[in-house]
């Protein structure tokens, strides 16, 4: 199996309408982002955080990074919210994409998978996501 | 009947290094990334600015993220000196 594209799960879809999922920056919930190598089959039918092919290596912990969330807001009549770039430093880790997940909420259920078009590699290095511009056409997460 | 969307979810940046951390360009890149962006259905004349307005800013952003580099790297010089550690305060001065 690989990795074909992005997407937004379709049951993340359905817990935004279930109060799920708190992106606030003070108080909201956990969200992660864990890496996976090319033989992670995910699809917008995956539903949580699994440490099936996982990556491991130098650098990199089970279960992924934490984001550091910035707070929804809004541009225009689209509701936006964004995540601080995550990095692992001093890695030398291999991924092919990643999956973003809320921690916090019960079963670890997932939001996005995120398909890096490539195998990524750091050696003795620094591993870095970087989420798009956070504006009512690139960010991460929006609903118009 | 209310009807709301979610967008489709665009591609991440992936900046990776070997043998040690990201270098001031990658870090520009990233930097500029989040500043600007220009849309691909904006006109051409005000395309055109944006990018020139790019261009100038990764010149700034390039040249205070270099100065940030070299000044950590001076003040590990300096606590690597303090600490009694000269042959290491050479290897970072070298570096």
């Amino acid at each position: 199996m690989a990795f074909t594209g992005n997407f937004m799960c379709t049951s993340f879809k359905g817990e935004l309408l279930e109060a799920v999922h708190n992106f606030k920056n003070s108080g909201g919930n956990t969200f992660k982002l864990a890496l996976y190598t090319n033989s992670a089959s995910f699809t917008a039918g995956t539903t949580a955080y699994t440490a099936t092919n996982e990556i491991s290596g130098t650098g990199y912990t089970a279960a992924g990074n934490t984001l550091t969330r910035v707070d929804p807001s809004t541009s225009g009549t689209t509701a936006l919210t964004d995540f601080a770039d995550s990095a692992w430093t001093s890695s030398t880790i291999t991924a092919r994409g990643a999956l973003l997940y809320n921690d916090s909420a019960s079963g670890d259920p997932s939001c996005i998978i995120l398909d890096f078009g490539a195998d990524k590699s750091s050696s003795s290095g620094t591993f870095t996501v970087q989420f798009p511009a956070a504006d009512a056409s690139n960010a991460i997460i929006r609903i118009a | 009947m209310i009807s709301m969307k979610t967008g489709a979810v665009p591609p991440v940046v992936v900046t990776t290094s070997r043998n040690g951390g990201l270098s001031a360009d990658q870090l520009t890149e990233l930097c500029c990334n989040k500043l600007i962006d220009v849309s691909e259905n904006a006109p051409p004349v005000i395309r055109e600015q944006a990018e020139a307005f790019r261009l100038r800013m990764q010149h700034v952003v390039h040249f205070y993220i270099s100065q940030a580099m070299k000044s950590e790297r001076d003040t590990c010089v300096q606590t690597a000196l303090a600490g009694g550690y000269k042959d290491l305060s050479n290897i970072l001065r070298r570096k």
